[in-house]
C-alpha cells in the first residue's frame, strides 16, 4: 500500500474548491461574487465539488508501484487555487468607485422594463437612478419632486456640496454587474464621506428627479446585498 | 597545465562567491542603520540601545541570503535578485518606521519578514531547479529543448508552501483590498471562476458520464448515420443542454472522442450556449417591450446558422487532427466501480479545463479592470462599426450566455444589429473561451472559428439590422 502523490496534488486542488464552496454558502459571503438570481450555483458547486473531492481522494492510496509527481502538477495545483489564493488575500472585497467609472454607460431605460414598479417596497437608489431617465417609470413607481427617501449607497464621487452615490446591479455576476447611481445634495455642516463608503441617506427629490436633497447621511456598514 | 587552471579557476569562484556574500551582509547590515543619515526623525533622536533590536531585524534578510551565497545554496543570478528585491523592500520600511500612523510603523515591522520568506522561497525554487536539471545546462528556456521530466522536490514545496502564506499574509497586511483596481480586478476575477466552475463540473460530469455508462455500439450507430443529419440533430440537441458555454466544450470533445463525427461535436458546443431555452428565455426577460420575440428568433437563428457553417467548415478534418492529444489518464479504478471511474474522468476534466477557465477570467477581469466600457460604447457610430465594437466588448467582457443579454439590452446607443452580434459571437468566442478551445483543439482552432464565425455573425447583424430597422 502506498501513496499515489499526484493524485494527492489534484485532490487538494479540488477540496480546496469544494471548501471554498462551502464557505462562501455557510457564510453567506457568496454574495459578494454571484447574483441573487444565481445563488443556486453556490449550492450545486458545494454540494458536487465536495462529493467529487472525497471520492476522488478515496482513492490516494494505491497497491501498484505509481510515477512520483511532476513538478508541472504544482504548477497546476498553483493556477487552479489562485483564485482561492487571491480571495484570502483581499476578503469581502466588492465592486466599487473605480468598477463604477469602468463600467458606467448603463442607461436606466433599459433597467426601467425589468423593474417592478410595486409601491409597497421602499424605494431604492437604482430605482431613483431609472427615474432620472424614464419619466414613465417614475410615474408608475410613484417617485416625485419633493418626496421623501431614504436609501443606501457607497460614495463614487464626490463634487464638492455633491456626491455621487452608486450601487451595482447584477444579473448573474459582478462581471455582468452594471452601476445605476445618483446625485446627493448634503445637508449643511456634513463632510463628504470617502470613495467606496456606504451611507444611509434620507432626503428628498429634487428638482427634475435628478438629484436628491438630503436632510441626513450617515456612514454605515458595507451591506449583505451588495449587487440587488 | 589545465588542472591547475581548473583548480585556480575553482578557487577563484569560491572567494568570488565568499566576497559576494560578504558584500551583501554589510550591505545590509548599512542600509539597516542608514537611517540615521537620510530620515529626519532617526536623526532627530539618535541612537538608542531600544532600536538595536530593530535594526538586527531589518538586516536578517540580508544575512539569511549571505548565509545562503556564502554555503553556495543559491546562485549568483538568484543571489543578485533577491539583493535587488530585499534593497527595494527595505527602504520604503525604513521609511514608514519614521511615520506618525502606528499602523504604517506596524506594517514597516513586518517587511522584513516577508523579505526573510522570499529568500526561502528562491533558495527552495533555485534548489529544486538545479536537483531536476540533467547536466549543468539549463535550456527549459529554449522551445527545441527537451525539458527535463523535474520530479516535486521537497524544497519546492517548502518555496511554494511558504511564498503563498506569505501572500496571503502580505495581502491582509497592506490591505490588497484598498487598491481600487486590484479591489475591481479580484472581485470580477473570482465572480467569473464561482459562476464558471459549476458549469464546467456539470459538463464534465456529462462527458464522464458519456465516457462510463454509454456503450461503443451507441457512438457506432450515431457516426454511422449520415452527416447532414448528425451535424442539424447535433445543433438541435443543443436545446436539451442547459449549460453556459463553458459546459459545452467538456461534452463536444467527449462526443467527438468518443466517435461522433467532428462537425457534429463542434456543432453542439457552438449551438448549446446561444439556443438551450434558459439563454433564450433570458433573452425574452431582457427584449420585453422591445421586439423580445424578434431578438430571440434572430439569436436563435443566427447562433445555429453560425455554429452549422463553423461546424462543417472546421470539423472537416477528422477527429485526429481537431482534439489536442492530452497526457494519458492513469486512473486506477480496481473494482471500486463506475462512481469511482465517473469521479475520476470528472475530476481530470475538471481540472484540466479549470486552468483555462482561471487564466482566462483573469484575463477577462485585467481588461474590463484596465478598459472602461465607454471606450467602446461612447462613441457615436454606423451599424457596421458598432457591430465590430460590440463584438469585441463581447470577447472581452467574457459574460455567461444567461446573463448576456441584460448588458446586451443596455447598449442603447446602439441598433439592434450590434446588440444581436453581441448575442450571438460572445457565447461562441470570448477570452476564456478562448483559451479553452485552445487547450481542446489546439492553437489554430480559434483562428479558424474567428475566421469563419465573424463575417457570418457580421452579415447576420447586418440582414437583421435591414430587416428591423
Amino acid at each position: 500500500m502506498r501513496l499515489d502523490w499526484t493524485r494527492v496534488l489534484r485532490g487538494l486542488g479540488l477540496l480546496a474548491w469544494a471548501v471554498f464552496f462551502d464557505w462562501l454558502w455557510v457564510s453567506g459571503r457568496g454574495s459578494l461574487y454571484v447574483g441573487p438570481r444565481t445563488e443556486w450555483v453556490l449550492v450545486f458547486g458545494a454540494i458536487a465539488l465536495s462529493t467529487v473531492a472525497v471520492i476522488y481522494l478515496a482513492g490516494v492510496v494505491v497497491r501498484e508501484p505509481v510515477q512520483p509527481p511532476r513538478a508541472i502538477e504544482v504548477g497546476r495545483l498553483g493556477v487552479i487555487v489562485a483564485p482561492i489564493i487571491l480571495a484570502a488575500m483581499a476578503p469581502a472585497v466588492t465592486l466599487g468607485a473605480q468598477a463604477v467609472g469602468q463600467k458606467r454607460g448603463a442607461d436606466g431605460r433599459a433597467l426601467a422594463k425589468r423593474l417592478s414598479t410595486d409601491g409597497g417596497q421602499p424605494v431604492r437608489l437604482y430605482e431613483l437612478a431609472v427615474a432620472k431617465a424614464s419619466a414613465d417609470f417614475a410615474r408608475a413607481r410613484g417617485i416625485k419632486v419633493g418626496m421623501k427617501v431614504e436609501f443606501d449607497g457607497f460614495v463614487s464621487k464626490s463634487k464638492g456640496r455633491v456626491i455621487e452615490l452608486s450601487r451595482f446591479m447584477a444579473s448573474c455576476c459582478p462581471a455582468d454587474a452594471l452601476p445605476y447611481s445618483i446625485d446627493v445634495e448634503l445637508p449643511q455642516g456634513v463632510r463628504a464621506p470617502p470613495a467606496d463608503q456606504w451611507v444611509w441617506v434620507s432626503g428628498e427629490v429634487g428638482p427634475k428627479r435628478q438629484s436628491i436633497r438630503a436632510v441626513a447621511v450617515d456612514e454605515i456598514e458595507q451591506p449583505d446585498d451588495v449587487y440587488g | 597545465v589545465t588542472v591547475e587552471a581548473r583548480t585556480v579557476l575553482v578557487h577563484a569562484r569560491d572567494h568570488a562567491r565568499l566576497l559576494l556574500s560578504a558584500a551583501i551582509a554589510l550591505a545590509g547590515i548599512g542600509l539597516s542603520v542608514s537611517p540615521y543619515l537620510w530620515l529626519d526623525a532617526w536623526q532627530s533622536y539618535g541612537f538608542a540601545f531600544d532600536y538595536l533590536g530593530f535594526h538586527i531585524w531589518v538586516a536578517v534578510p540580508f544575512l539569511a541570503l549571505s548565509g545562503l551565497t556564502a554555503l553556495g545554496r543559491l546562485s549568483r543570478a538568484w543571489a543578485a535578485v533577491c539583493f535587488a528585491v530585499l534593497v527595494a523592500g527595505t527602504i520604503p520600511a525604513l521609511d514608514g518606521s519614521q511615520s506618525l500612523h502606528e499602523h504604517t510603523v506596524e506594517r514597516s515591522v513586518l517587511v522584513p519578514g516577508f523579505l526573510l520568506a522570499l529568500v526561502v522561497g528562491a533558495w527552495g525554487i533555485d534548489a529544486h531547479l538545479r536537483q531536476g536539471a540533467a547536466g549543468r545546462g539549463r535550456r527549459w528556456f529554449r522551445r527545441d529543448a527537451a525539458r527535463p521530466d523535474r520530479k516535486v522536490t521537497v524544497p519546492l514545496l517548502i518555496a511554494v508552501v511558504g511564498l503563498t502564506a506569505v501572500s496571503i499574509v502580505a495581502g491582509r497586511v497592506f490591505d490588497l483590498a484598498s487598491v481600487d483596481e486590484a479591489q475591481t480586478f479580484l472581485v470580477i476575477a473570482t465572480s467569473i471562476v464561482v459562476e464558471a466552475l459549476p458549469f464546467v463540473l456539470l459538463g464534465a460530469l456529462v462527458s464522464a458520464l458519456i465516457e462510463v455508462f454509454v456503450p461503443d455500439r451507441a457512438f457506432a450507430a450515431v457516426s454511422r448515420l449520415p452527416l447532414r443529419l448528425q451535424v442539424p440533430g447535433a445543433c438541435l440537441a443543443g436545446f436539451a443542454m442547459p449549460v453556459c458555454e463553458c459546459g459545452s466544450v467538456p461534452v463536444a470533445r467527449r462526443l467527438i472522442i468518443r466517435g461522433v463525427h467532428p462537425a457534429a461535436g463542434l456543432a453542439f458546443m457552438l449551438a448549446s450556449p446561444v439556443i438551450n431555452p434558459i439563454v433564450l428565455l433570458s433573452t425574452v426577460v431582457a427584449y420585453q417591450g422591445q421586439g423580445a420575440l424578434e431578438m430571440v428568433l434572430a439569436r436563435a437563428g443566427l447562433g445555429i446558422v453560425v455554429a452549422l457553417m463553423a461546424a462543417t467548415i472546421i470539423g472537416r478534418m477528422g477527429a485526429g487532427g481537431l482534439i489536442r492529444p492530452q497526457a494519458p489518464e492513469h486512473h486506477h479504478h480496481g473494482d471500486a466501480g463506475r462512481v469511482r471511474a465517473v469521479a475520476d474522468h470528472l475530476s481530470s476534466e475538471l481540472l484540466f479545463m479549470g486552468r483555462f477557465v482561471i487564466v482566462g477570467a483573469a484575463l477577462a477581469a485585467a481588461m474590463q479592470t484596465i478598459v472602461p466600457q465607454s471606450f467602446f460604447t461612447g462613441v457615436l457610430t454606423t451599424p457596421l462599426l458598432g457591430t465590430v465594437l460590440l463584438m469585441v466588448l463581447a470577447f472581452i467582457l467574457s459574460l455567461c450566455s444567461e446573463a448576456d443579454a441584460f448588458i446586451a439590452v443596455s447598449f442603447i446607443q446602439f441598433p439592434p444589429g450590434p446588440q444581436l452580434a453581441f448575442l450571438v459571437f460572445g457565447p461562441i468566442l470570448d477570452i476564456k473561451l478562448a483559451l479553452l478551445y485552445t487547450a481542446t483543439f489546439g492553437r489554430g482552432f480559434v483562428l479558424r472559428l474567428a475566421l469563419v464565425t465573424i463575417p457570418v455573425v457580421i452579415a447576420g447583424a447586418m440582414l437583421f439590422q435591414g430587416v428591423i430597422g
